[in-house]
Formats: structure tokens, sequence, C-alpha cells
């Protein structure tokens, strides 16, 4: 009973390690998507030149998605603490390293020069994380079906095996 | 805004040796606080000059500015290119540093050294004034005539305040060409102006051809008279049936006459009252004047 049991619980365990890495790559291109759209939101509103720094992040970031609450957690930070810059505040967040080095740049020099010039760090950190979304989102439909399906094949094998 | 709600503002914006010493001060002790690049900031009172052990560097200055403003610097590009940023409060930011010229207009490239001047409000040191100039016939023209750091834009503010106010009401218009007046931001007076109607950042000719178009003021309010320019133009506002309220540069009123455009004015009795202000700051009249240039005794 106990090794049926266990037989089973290996084979769950290793189908859905094969979808959770499924889901995390397409998650990745999305929100690689997600950080695209509101950098381009956020070069907008930056061009108007009404919002401040801040209040510019939260309204650029009014979706649900994990970009949108790190937008607002730098916004939040940089309000807590005047004196924290934004690449400061963006320093202190979490994010995959395919997105941070670029985000990174962006951030610092969101924090200085005229108008014109923060919109054009934020075109240009939009197009190049356009770039990255496009490789993850190739990288999705390609490889996240092979996790799947590697996933579910290899937990069933696993499971007769141990039976 | 009150000293308090001054130090929640200004505090997070200053290192923690900074808010220290900002604590110590007295509601109204402080001025100005000056902070140039590389060297002791100073805090500067009615009485004194303390300089503090904080010496930022350029990269500090710059988020200091940054962090005063709200982080939005690089929406008020236009303001900044004048020298000074209007703050939450009514307080003045004024920068020194490189600046460039991009496409025919001057922008600050870098940021040396920056003054921030505490905004003060002195509600009542037009009290009594307000009396003399208030009259079955309408209200009184005035020039208020004083030192630098005598109180003009100071009084002139009470002055806004109580007659757009007063019983009366009056409809008061200021025209606040450098926004030192009633220190507007996003359009928002600052300090405290009553019920008057506020133009900001238009030179006081166009100014009050737009007021007498659009607000139909009965008294226009407005702060250093410079030039033969402004002259005309508070005469044609006297034509018009407006009062008239504004200040010069002086010590006495014979300094005040010596200046050919503000000579002109006296000449042609535009105004009914002169009062002259004491170096001391603040607001106090030291001494009346009627419109001959008679002096008249202070009210008790």
């Amino acid at each position: 009973m106990m090794r049926a049991v266990s037989a089973v619980a290996a084979g769950l365990l290793c189908a859905l390690t094969g979808i959770r890495n499924a889901r995390r790559l397409r998650q990745e291109a999305q929100d690689l998507r997600r950080w695209q759209e509101l950098l381009r939101t956020l070069a907008l509103i930056l061009s108007e030149g009404t919002l401040s720094i801040p209040d510019a992040l939260d309204a650029a970031a009014d979706g649900e998605g994990a970009p949108d609450k790190a937008a607002a957690a730098i916004a939040e930070a940089m309000r807590r603490d005047p004196l924290l810059s934004p690449g400061d505040a963006f320093r202190a967040c979490s994010l995959a390293p395919q997105e941070r080095s670029c985000l990174e740049r962006f951030f610092c020099r969101l924090g200085h020069g005229t108008a014109a010039m923060r919109c054009h760090a934020a075109e240009q950190a939009g197009d190049e994380l356009a770039l990255l979304a496009q490789t993850a989102a190739a990288r999705a439909a390609k490889d996240a079906k092979l996790y799947q399906t590697l996933g579910l094949t290899g937990g069933a094998c696993l499971t007769l095996l141990l039976l | 805004m009150d000293w308090h709600a001054t130090c929640d503002f200004l505090a997070p914006c200053f290192p923690e040796s900074v808010r220290a010493e900002l604590m110590l001060l007295e509601p109204g002790e402080l001025r100005e606080i000056r902070i140039r690049a590389d060297r002791p900031a100073v805090f500067i009172t009615g009485t004194r000059r303390a300089a503090l052990q904080w010496k930022p560097g350029m990269q500090q200055l710059e988020a200091l500015v940054e962090a005063l403003s709200g982080h939005s610097l690089y929406c008020r590009e236009a303001e900044a290119a004048r020298g000074y940023l209007t703050l939450c409060g009514g307080h003045r930011l004024g920068f020194c540093g490189r600046v460039v010229q991009h496409g025919g207009k001057a922008q600050l490239a870098q940021i040396s050294s920056v003054c921030l001047r505490i905004a003060a409000q002195w509600q009542g040191c037009a009290d009594m004034l307000m009396p003399l100039l208030q009259g079955a016939d309408g209200f009184g023209s005035l020039l208020v005539i004083g030192p630098p750091g005598s109180g003009k834009t100071t009084l002139l503010r009470d002055l806004a305040r109580q007659a757009s106010t007063a019983r009366q009401a009056w409809q008061t218009a200021v025209i606040d060409e450098r926004g030192e007046l009633a220190a507007c931001l996003n359009g928002v007076p600052q300090m405290d102006v009553g019920s008057a109607d506020v133009l900001e950042g238009l030179a006081k000719p166009e100014a009050i051809r737009w007021l007498l178009r659009s607000a139909a003021p009965e008294i226009i309010i407005t702060d250093e008279l410079a030039d033969a320019e402004d002259a005309a133009a508070l005469a044609d506002a006297r034509c018009c049936g407006c009062a008239v309220c504004a200040s010069c540069h002086g010590t006495s009123l014979t300094d005040a006459a010596a200046r050919p455009a503000i000579a002109g004015l006296m000449a042609k009795r535009l105004f009914d009252r002169y009062a002259v202000l004491s170096p001391a700051g603040g607001g106090t009249v030291i001494a009346l004047h009627d419109r001959t240039g008679a002096p008249l005794p202070l009210p008790s």
C-alpha cells in the first residue's frame, strides 16, 4: 500500500515539476511583455510632463501582474524615502536576471536629466525589453510544451517503475 | 504651512544629521538653508548663521533637489529655468550652477548650490494699514517702501488676504510675476491670500490688461515696481478705477522718490498712502505718508 502511494506521489511530483517549469517559461514571457507595455505607457506619461516620477509609475502600473506590483513598490519606496532615487528603489526589488540589468539601467537613468532624456530612456528600455520578450516567447513556445510533456510522461513512467 | 508641517516636509529630504539640527529650531526661527556642493550646509535664522557638519557632494545635492521637488523636477523645467522652484507650503528653492543654452532656452545642466527659503506668513501685519485704506469712496492705493528683508512681500500678502476676506470683501487680484506673493504650486496658492484671484508668471503690463478683462478687480496687488513700464501699467490700472498696492526698494520716501519711475507716479498722486518699513523685517511700518508725501502719525 505504502509502495503504491509512494509510486503515485513520485509520479505526481515529476509531472508537477514539468508543468511548473512550463508555466514559469510562459510567465517569464508574459512578464517581459507586460514590462514592455508598462514602459511604453510610462514614456507617454513622462512626455506629458504633469506627474512626479512616483505618480507616473503608479499611473503606468495599472495591472495586476508582477511588473505592475514591482513598479508600484518602487513608487511607494520613493514616497517613503524621498532621498531614494529610482535606481536605488529598483535595486531593492527582486527580479529575474534576464530583465534585471535592462531595467536597472533604465531606473538609474529615470532619476536624472531632462524630461526628453527620461522619456528616451523609457523608450529605449521598452525596445530592449521587446527583444527579450520576443526571445522569451519563442523559448516558451518551444520548451514549455516539452517540459510539460516530459514531466507528465516521466511521472507516469516513474509511477509504473516504482509499482 | 506651520512649522511642524514644514519639518514633516523637509526632514525626510535631508540626512539624519541635518534632521536632528532642524528639530532643535524654534517655530519661525529658520529663514533659509543654504547648501553648496562640497561645503558645509548653513542654517540662517534671524539672528545667526550656523554651519552644519553635512557637506554634500554634487550627487547628494542633486538627490536633495529631486527629493524636495517630489521627484517632479523633470516636468518643471520651465520653472527651474527661471532659477527657482516653488515647493509645497510656499517655500522657495533657488538654484545656482552651470547653465547651458539648448534650442535658444537656458537649461540648468548642473546644480552646484541651492538656497531654500522658508516661507513666512505673518497674518495681521497689515492690521494697521487696513483702516487707513478702506473708505467710503473705495479702497486706497498704497506704495510699500522698504529695504530687502523688511517684509514688503509679507505685508502685501496679508493685505491681499484681509482685503479679499474683509466684511466688504473687495474684489482683489494679485499679480505674482515672480511667484513670491502667493507662491502657487500647480496653480494653487501655497500662501494664504484669502479669496484673491492670482495671476502668476506674467509681466505687470500684460497682467493688468488680462485682469481688467477677466476679473474686474477693485484692488490690484503686486510687488517690486521696477521700471517705467511697470509704473505706466499701474497708472493705467488707476485710470480704470482700480486701487493699486505695490512695493519698491528704498529706506525712505525720499529714497523711493529718487527713482524716476516712482517719482512720476508720486507726481501724479497715484498713491493715497506711502508706508515705509523697518529694516528689521516682519512688515513693521515705521513711517506713513499721505498722497502729497506729508508725514502722517502712526496709529497707536
